[in-house]
Order: structure tokens, then sequence, then C-alpha cells
């Protein structure tokens, strides 16, 4: 073997050498990026399932699994999104139509999902799920989009009107606001009592921004959209008296503090547990949190219905949240089984008392967890109050429209900027970027 | 080492993989050795860059929204139609799309100016020489290091109307009566400028560091022999021998802001107030929460034009004659 041959030798194994670890290298990332796409992170048989901010609740969903696969031979895979990851997460999946088999359903997008075929029709399944009659008839109702049922009903969340009694009682307050004078007559006079505190504040956090407006809009007769035609109705004349409503009751009434505007979640439920407000719009989750935190007794809290406006009913918002099963699954009927089995009214009851809402199933109330004065009183008074976003087309984008206006709303509000007329410029603005977006969702 | 790297250098030279460049055969070894070397890092950002750009592009001259989500492919081609839409002053998409153009220039500017002054004055400070000067310089990295998430959401609760101390300190020292919202109206601008250049000032601070450090020593003493005092010698010799290192530093800063969405979003939320909703927040909900994916990208590819238009107008104002002038 000469030098030159032996070179020519070299250069081509360290050319193969490197050949060989570029394609290794390939290999290896494209297997990462292509386990990600196809989500076969779990062992292959097994069901997954994913959950929306349920994290906490993962030691519970374990050891329902595993009595599950006990009785059924099917093992599920349990995965979690925080609510911030849900947006780009369950869009992507549907791109790429990968990802898990069982999904869970935010009511708000339901529609856009359900118009980018992102649900199985639950109705069309060869599989044995719940009873639609063992459920409330309104979250079924959210279910049943387009004449296809989308998922089944897991919790849900209306908001009454929640008050810590021992503050109320000291302002000489007997009794609920029925309608809104009597709400701002009682907020008077909680702050002829306690001039620093006020008696009832709405969460001011971008997400329920439009559902506290909706609440108003509907106390005073005006609805949201026409289901049928998917007409915006939100900029009538009853929303914009909705709007100057709460205006007023920052503003001119001194009964909802103007700090609302800049609340978080943690803020908001701090006020009540801080009794810097003697009620709040809420449902009941911060009232084990003030049990923990502050040493106070579940008795001394009332939920009761919200105040009638002058020219509307008694009505409160509600948020829905499902499983469903998505249409890339092969285990299809295996994914069925396991939202029946969370379905049952036992487990339904339990999971929603963990997270501090209600669950769907009616015979669910007849559960230990549920049997309180606030649980019956929210389920006999408050519950039939309870609405929803009309279904239509593009429905989250409006509720995205109308959030930033709302906050735009407030803001100017609080800070003095707003003038007279503004309210209606402002809902009108929206109503026409919303019908837009509908219009858009509409068309396809 | 020395025969490690030559070892090296035969491997990657041997790879053949410069073939596939065009003009490849044209350039002298040197030149094709240094190619190859950057080809690994070329290829990921072809991944990571080229390709969301382009199909950012695409889609925006496509009607994607959310009934294509599934296949976006099948969405009609609407030409120009979203640009037209989202860049019209007069309709409320557009308008608010322009003002939200308008606060990230604000925003983007008002965080150089603090970035620059901050970093630089801690720069001065780190290089003297003084006792602690090592706990000193680590202490000031710590914003940088610190989970901006963490960060944000401290200075959030510091700029709370009632139970932020930043009202209480200023109440307290006599110069507000009354708290302020500082996370509403026009003082939400503030407080976000406030937050973003405490978290990117460290790394003004270490370039201008590193850029003081390289600055002769010989020029501060010929300065002095002519006379020059303090001012003298950081505006003689100080600022123009760190013109290049800041040339960078302004660029990628601006860069960076324009494109930041940590910031805004951790803050303030989906929904923040108008005159912090930042360009991209504007996207992000236009995108990803209304699903209006095709006018979004329009507005993208209006960003990415803002800023490569205010980049490459710095490039050759600055930068690039600083390198001429060095060449001559």
């Amino acid at each position: 073997m000469n030098i030159s041959s032996g070179t020519n030798e070299m250069n081509d194994r360290s050319r193969r050498k490197l050949l060989l670890s570029a394609g290794a290298t390939t290999t290896l990332g494209l297997a990462g990026c292509l386990d990600g796409l196809t989500g076969s992170g779990g062992a292959g048989d097994a069901v997954r399932a994913r959950y929306i901010g349920q994290e906490p609740q993962s030691d519970w969903l374990e050891e329902q699994s595993d009595a599950f696969e006990a009785e059924t031979g099917i093992e599920v895979e349990h995965e979690f999104l925080t609510w911030a990851d849900v947006p780009d997460s369950q869009v992507t999946d549907i791109q790429s139509g990968v990802g898990p088999d069982v999904d869970h359903i935010a009511s708000t997008f339901l529609p856009q999902q359900a118009n980018a075929g992102g649900w199985v029709d639950l109705s069309e399944l060869d599989a044995s799920l719940p009873d639609q009659n063992a459920f409330f008839d309104q979250v079924t109702d959210i279910m049943d989009y387009q004449g296809q049922i989308h998922g089944i009903p897991w919790f849900w969340g209306p908001r009454g009107y929640l008050e810590y009694d021992p503050l109320i009682e000291q302002a000489g307050i007997d009794g609920q606001p029925d309608d809104w004078d009597a709400l701002v007559d009682q907020g008077q006079a909680f702050r002829e009592e306690f001039p620093d505190k006020h008696l009832y504040a709405m969460m001011g956090v971008s997400w329920e921004l439009p559902r506290a407006f909706i609440t108003f809009l509907w106390q005073n007769g005006g609805r949201v959209a026409d289901e049928d035609t998917n007409e915006i109705l939100f900029d009538s004349d009853a929303g914009v008296e909705a709007l100057n409503f709460w205006k007023d009751l920052i503003l001119e009434e001194d009964v909802m503090p103007s700090q609302i505007a800049e609340w978080g979640v943690d803020e908001f439920d701090g006020a009540l547990i801080n009794e810097d407000v003697g009620a709040i719009m809420q449902d009941l989750s911060p009232v084990d949190q003030f049990v923990e935190q502050a040493g106070a007794d579940r008795s001394d809290f009332t939920i009761g219905r919200l105040p009638a406006g002058p020219s509307g009913d008694r009505s409160t918002f509600f948020g829905m949240e499902g499983l469903g099963i998505r249409p890339w699954s092969d285990k299809q009927e295996e994914a069925a089984e396991w939202i029946s089995w969370l379905s049952r009214p036992d487990a339904n009851a339990t999971f929603a008392d963990r997270i501090g809402l209600l669950p769907t199933v009616e015979e669910a109330f007849n559960h230990a967890a549920f049997d309180d004065e606030l649980s019956q009183t929210l389920h006999d008074d408050v519950l039939p109050d309870a609405r929803h976003y009309p279904m239509i087309p593009g429905l989250s984008e409006v509720e995205v429209e109308l959030s930033g206006t709302i906050g735009t709303w407030l803001e100017e509000v609080v800070t003095g900027e707003w003038e007279d007329g503004r309210s209606a410029e402002l809902l009108d603005e929206a109503a026409g970027v919303a019908q837009d977006l509908v219009d858009q969702a509409q068309q396809g | 080492m020395a025969s490690a790297f030559t070892r090296l250098h035969e491997r990657v030279t041997d790879g053949g993989l410069g073939q596939y460049l065009p003009l490849y055969g044209r350039l002298d070894e040197k030149h094709q050795y240094a190619y190859k070397l950057l080809f690994p890092a070329l290829a990921m950002m072809f991944v990571v860059h080229f390709i969301p750009v382009v199909w950012g592009a695409t889609i925006s001259v496509m009607g994607v929204n959310s009934n294509y989500i599934a296949d976006w492919t099948s969405a009609p081609f609407v030409g120009l139609e979203h640009y037209a839409f989202v860049m019209d002053p007069t309709t409320t998409i557009g308008s608010r799309y322009w003002y939200s153009i308008s606060r990230t220039v604000l925003w983007s500017v008002g965080v150089l100016v603090g970035t620059y002054v901050l970093g630089l004055t801690a720069a001065l400070l780190l290089n003297q020489e003084f006792k602690g000067s090592f706990f000193v310089r680590t202490l000031l990295l710590l914003p940088w290091i610190a989970p901006a998430i963490v960060t944000l959401n401290v200075w959030r609760m510091m700029f709370l109307s009632e139970s932020g101390i930043i009202n209480h300190a200023l109440m307290s020292i006599g110069l507000i009566d009354e708290p302020m919202f500082w996370l509403l109206g026009d003082q939400a601008l503030w407080s976000m400028t406030i937050a973003h250049v405490w978290l990117q000032f460290p790394w003004v601070m270490i370039m201008l560091y590193a850029g003081l450090q390289s600055i002769p020593q010989q020029l501060y003493e010929a300065a002095a022999i002519d006379g020059a005092g303090r001012w003298g010698k950081f505006r003689y010799v100080t600022l123009p021998q760190l013109k290049p290192v800041s040339g960078v530093v302004v660029l990628l800063m601006l860069l960076w802001t324009m494109i930041d969405f940590t910031t805004p979003y951790v803050m303030f939320g989906g929904s923040p107030p108008s005159s912090v909703e930042v360009t991209m927040v504007y996207i992000y909900n236009f995108s990803f929460r209304a699903f209006a994916f095709g006018r979004g990208a329009a507005m993208s590819v209006g960003l990415f034009v803002v800023a490569m238009v205010l980049a490459t107008i710095y490039y050759r104002r600055f930068i690039r004659s600083d390198f001429e002038e060095e060449t001559q």
C-alpha cells in the first residue's frame, strides 16, 4: 500500500464517517420532531386523554384510570394543558390531525373546532355513552351544535351573587338585591357602614369582562346575537344601558371598586377573602379558599340569584367544559368508555367538588359533596337563571373582540377618560368587527 | 491541539458537502472551510426561521380562518386582500393595527434609551477597580438570569394601585396624594417599559463592559496629556470607542423589543390596556384567539417589513459606516 492510496482510503473513511454522523444526527433529530408530531409519546395501546388546567387533579385521575383499567382492561394515559396553551395546541393538533384521543372542550371554542372538523359526532359513534337526559338541559344544549353532539358535559360554573354574611349583616342589609335599584341602595347602605369598602365586585380579568357585560345585558333584556340569523345584537340600547349602569356602579354610586379593572383572579378572590368587598359575582370556588385561608365557615356565605335589570330577567352566565373525542383517534370506542366512566354521577360529583365547580349530571347533586345549603341553593335558585353565549360560528372570535372592547371601556371609566356616548360608540365598533368575524367564520 | 484541529479541518473539507453550494468551486479553500463550518447552523436557521417566514407570507395571501384549521392548503387565494384590510387606517381593525405599531415603536425607543443609559452607567461602574466588584457584577446580572415570568409578575404586583409598593412609596414621600393606576391608561406604557428595561439592561451592560475593556489605556493617557478631564475622556475617547459595540446593541435591542411578546403578555394578559397593546400581542390575539390566521399573517409581514426597514436604515447609517471607516 503506497502513501497516496493510503491517504485516499483515509479520506474515503473520513467522508463516510462524516456522512454517517450527519445521517445519524439527522435521523435522531427527525425522530425527535416526528415523535412530537405523531404524539406517540405514550404506550401504543393506551387511550390518550388530555385535560386543560387539571394537573392538580392528576392523582385523582390516575386513581380513576387504574380502577377503569381494572374493570375494562383499557389503559388511559393523562396529559395536561395550561389555559395559555389551549389555542395553539388544540389548533395545531387539528391542523396536523394528530394528538390525544380524548380532549377537553372549552364551550366557547366549540363552534370553531366543530366547524374545523375537530370533534367526533358522538351520536354517530357505535359506543355506549351516557344518556343525554342525565345532564342538565343547558349544558347538553351547548354540546348539541348544528345538529351534532360534540362532547359530554363535564362540569360547569354558573355565577351567583355570593356574599360574606358577617359584613353584610354588620351593614344592616337584609336579603340580597332583587333588582338593580336594590343593588344600588344596598351598596350605599354598605358604604355608610364601611366607607373604605365596596358592596359588590365583578372580575376584571380579560376573559371575564365579556361575561360580566353579557350578564348585565341579559338582565336588561338584551341579546348577544341571533342564533338563527347570526346577527350581532349586543350593541342595542339594552347593551348601552347595561354598560352605563355598570359605569354608574363604579363612578356614581360607589357600589363597585374601580380597582377591578386591574385585578387578576387572585386579587378578585382576595378582595372577598380580605373583606374589601361584601359580595361578588362568582361561583362557589372562592368559598373553600376563604374557609382555608381566613378560617371562615361555609355557613358564613350565602349565594343567590343575580339582580334583574329594568327590562330583563335575573340572568347569569355559566361557563361549561366537556370531554370529546378527536376524529383521528383509532380508539374511539375505548375513548367513549373512558368519558362514560367519568360521567358516572359519583365520579362527576367528586371531580366537580374537587375543583369547586358544579357537576353536569343532575343526579350528582345527591352526592354528599353537594349536600349543603350553599350547593342546594345554587341548584334550586341560581341554575335556572344560567345562560351561555349563543352558539354561533365565530363565537370565540366574538368573545375576544368583546373582551378587548369592554377592557378598553372599563379602563376609560376608571381612569376618568370615559365621556358621554362612549359606551355606544365602543359597542357599535365592536359589533361591526364581531359581525365581520362571524360572517367570515360562516362563509368558510 | 493543533493536530486535532488539523484533523477536524481535513474531515470538514473532505466532507464533500460544499459541492452543493452555488459558486462553491470559485471559493478558496479557506472560505470553503468556513462555509462548511457554517452549514449546520445555516441549515437549522433555514428550518427554524426561513420556513416559518415563507409559510407566514404564504398564508397572508390565503383566506385561512377557523374553518381551514384542519386543512389550510384548501383555503382560497385572496391576493392582497388581507393587506388592504388590515392596513386601511379608516377601518376599525386597520386603525387598531397602526395604533399598535405606533405603541410598539414608542415602547422600543423607550426601552432602548432606558437600557442603554442604565447599561452604560452600570458598565462604567464595573469598569472601575473597587473592592467587591465581582459581587456587584454578579448582582447586576440577576435581573437577566432570573426567570422573566417571575420578574414580570413581581413588577406587576408592585405596580398594583392599591396594594402595590410603588404607590405606597410615592405616597409616603408625598409625591402623590392618592393611589395611581400604573397598569391602566397611558401609565401602563411606562410600567411596561420600566419592567422591560429592568429585564434587559444587564445584557447591554455586559456588551458595553466588554467594549470598555477593549479600549487601549494609551488613548486615555494621550487625552490626559491633551488636558482632557473626566468628561473630556468620556466624550472624546470612551463614547467614540464604544460606537461599534453600541451600534450592535442598539440594533439588537430595538429589534428584540419590537418582537417581544413575553413582557406585555405576562404583565397584562391577553387583553391589555390599549396603550400597551403592542403589535406582537395584537397579532397573537388576532391569529390565535380570533383565529384569523390569514389577516394575522398579513399583520406579521407588515411588522416584519417595518422592523427590517428600521434595521436597514440604522445599519446603513451607523454600523456599515463604522466598518468602512475601520477598513479605510
